[in-house]
């Protein structure tokens, strides 16, 4: 999830935003989006535009998998609840 | 008199669809004033901006709070392929968030300068190939002789492979690999960690092998006091800033803030 995050910076320094999807990483920026290892699900990835700027969100599909009620990375920050 | 312009109202009433047509051009004329005013915006920096940062191209985005204040929410800045001579980025983005713009200094002399902002941030892309000619660059301009220098991307390493005359590399350095010397060669291979503090940039290498000798920890570890930093980022001005983090990717090396 953390290389995800960063590949994610990396594609806003290139385009001036963030990828509408995180297939659009490929392949300048990683070879594949790859599957949480605990659900073997793909991670989720949304959008939101607060207050003028723009933030993206990397989440586990499954958070409970990792004792938590929420797992994901914003704007580069690791969250769990 | 009231009676008057009651009686003048029902008489010249405006008919529904001429009240209709008359506020969307009005609409239509806030919306496009406004939408002027921020492109001029955008325009006046990115104008601003040319005469100190020289790059290909400076690209402006800005987003308001409010029709009414102009009062920016968000500024964000991307220069295009930095002069190789001074900072060899492909990319290189700021983003401002609630940037306090000195507007005078902006359009009466030309002038940016940001009085102040609530968050910062900075990030540079600098391609494989970027890196790759910036060093066959330094090499000539040093008379750096090798017979073979390839460097590539494998996240989260940089990979060298190398063939080099013993007598390219300076005495006292060649003093310390000199028993992995074989036919006055240093062949063989390097793998690199980046790390970046105070825009300097630092290689850690994690594997060294010479003449397919495996090089000793304590060996690279002098190898690494000696060569570093390897770099030191110039700041491209206006701007003030710390690079602290570095990432190797498929294709780019990713500096931030």
């Amino acid at each position: 999830m953390q290389n995800l995050s960063r590949a994610v910076e990396a594609y806003f320094i290139k385009n001036m935003e963030y990828p509408q999807k995180l297939e659009l990483l490929m392949p300048e920026f990683i070879d594949r989006v790859g599957y949480d290892p605990l659900s073997g699900k793909t991670y989720q990835y949304s959008l939101d535009e607060t207050k003028g700027t723009t933030r993206y969100r990397i989440s586990v599909p499954d958070p409970k998998l990792y004792n938590a009620k929420e797992f994901y990375i914003e704007d580069g920050m690791l969250v769990q609840k | 008199m009231a009676c008057l312009f009651k009686n003048k109202f029902i008489k010249h009433r405006f008919p529904a669809h001429l009240m209709i047509v008359l506020s969307s051009v009005i609409f239509l004329f806030f919306t496009a004033s406004d939408l002027y005013s921020q492109e001029s915006l955008d325009s006046e920096i990115a104008k601003a901006l040319r005469k100190i940062v020289k790059c290909e191209k400076i690209e402006i985005k800005t987003k308001t709070e409010d029709n009414k204040s102009g009062k920016l929410r968000s500024l964000l800045i991307r220069l295009v392929a930095m002069p190789k001579h001074i900072l060899p980025a492909d990319y290189v983005t700021l983003q401002y968030t609630n940037p306090n713009l000195d507007l005078t200094a902006l359009r009466k002399s030309n002038n940016f300068k940001i009085k102040s902002y609530s968050n910062f941030k900075i990030g540079m892309l600098v391609s494989e190939q970027t890196i790759k000619n910036e060093f066959d660059k330094r090499a000539k301009r040093l008379n750096f002789r090798y017979n073979k220098f390839l460097i590539k991307f494998t996240p989260p390493y940089i990979e060298l492979e190398f063939d080099i005359p013993a007598d390219a590399i300076p005495l006292k350095d060649r003093k310390l690999v000199e028993k992995f010397i074989r036919n006055k060669r240093l062949e063989g291979y390097a793998a690199l960690r980046l790390e970046v503090h105070d825009n300097k940039i630092i290689a850690s290498p994690v594997k060294v092998i010479l003449n397919h000798f495996l090089l000793p920890m304590t060996l690279v570890s002098e190898l690494k006091k000696r060569v570093n930093p390897i770099y030191h980022i110039p700041r491209i001005r206006p701007f003030d800033y710390d690079l602290v983090k570095v990432d190797i990717m498929k294709q780019h090396i990713f500096f931030s803030n």
